[in-house]
C-alpha cells in the first residue's frame, strides 16, 4: 500500500504539471485564433469552440482525479477502497478486451490530431473529429457490453 | 464456473461488499462470480478460498473443467 501512496504522489504531480499545460493551451487557442484554418467562417468557430472545449474538460477531469488522489491520501480506508477499484481483476479483463493501453493510446494521438488539424485544414479536422467520435463510441460500447458479459 | 460463494457467505452472514474488500475486488466481481458470469484467477480463487478456510476445490466446482 506504501508503493501505491507514491505512485498516487507521482501521478498527482504529473497530472498538475498537465492541468497547467492545458490552461496554457487554452491561452494559447485564443493567441492562434486568426491562425483560423481556410474555409467557412462558422466552421472554423466551432473548431475553435472543440479545441477549447477539450483542454477545459481536461481540467476539470484533471481537478476531480486531484480531488479524489488527495482525499485518498489523507484516508485510509479510501487509499484501500482506490487501490482495489484500480486492480480488480475483473475490471482488468474488461480493459483487456476492449483494448487497454493501445486504444486509450491511440485515441490520445487521435484527440491530440484533431486539435493540431485545426489550426490548419477544416477537411482534416473533420475528419479526424469523425474518427474521434467513432473511437469513443466503440470503446464505450465495448465497455458496456462486456460490463454486462462479465 | 459454479462456486459456494454465495452459499458460505450467507452461512458467515457476510454481505458481498465485505467479502470484496477481505479478498481485494470490487463487489461487482463478487456478483459475478456468484452469478457464474465470471471465472475467478487461481490467486483470487486461492484468497477467497483462504478467507473461509477451505480448500479451492471446496469453493469452486471443476466439475466442468474435468470434462474436457
Amino acid at each position: 500500500m506504501e508503493n501505491f501512496n507514491k505512485i498516487l504522489k507521482k501521478r498527482m504531480a504529473i497530472i498538475i504539471g498537465f492541468n497547467l499545460l492545458s490552461g496554457v493551451f487554452i491561452i494559447l487557442t485564443g493567441a492562434f485564433e486568426n491562425m483560423k484554418a481556410i474555409g467557412s467562417e462558422n466552421f472554423a468557430d466551432m473548431i475553435h469552440g472543440f479545441q477549447v472545449g477539450i483542454f477545459f474538460a481536461l481540467q476539470i477531469m484533471m481537478l476531480v482525479y486531484i480531488t479524489k488522489y488527495a482525499k485518498s491520501l489523507k484516508n485510509e480506508d479510501l487509499l484501500k477502497k482506490l487501490y482495489i477499484e484500480e486492480n480488480d481483476e475483473r475490471k482488468k479483463l474488461i480493459q483487456d478486451k476492449i483494448g487497454g493501453v493501445g486504444f486509450n493510446f491511440t485515441l490520445g494521438v487521435i484527440a491530440t490530431a484533431t486539435v493540431i488539424a485545426g489550426f490548419f485544414h477544416q477537411i482534416v479536422f473533420a475528419t479526424l473529429f469523425g474518427v474521434l467520435i467513432f473511437t469513443v463510441l466503440v470503446k464505450g460500447l465495448l465497455k458496456i457490453y462486456y460490463r454486462k458479459k462479465f | 464456473m459454479k462456486t459456494k460463494i454465495q452459499e458460505l457467505r450467507k452461512q458467515r452472514k457476510l454481505s458481498q461488499e465485505e467479502l470484496a474488500t477481505a479478498v481485494g475486488v470490487t463487489r461487482q466481481t463478487i456478483t459475478s462470480l456468484e452469478c457464474r458470469k465470471y471465472t475467478a484467477s487461481l490467486i483470487l480463487a486461492y484468497k477467497i478460498a483462504k478467507y473461509f478456510g477451505l480448500t479451492i476445490e471446496e469453493v469452486f466446482d471443476f466439475s466442468e473443467v474435468e470434462k474436457f
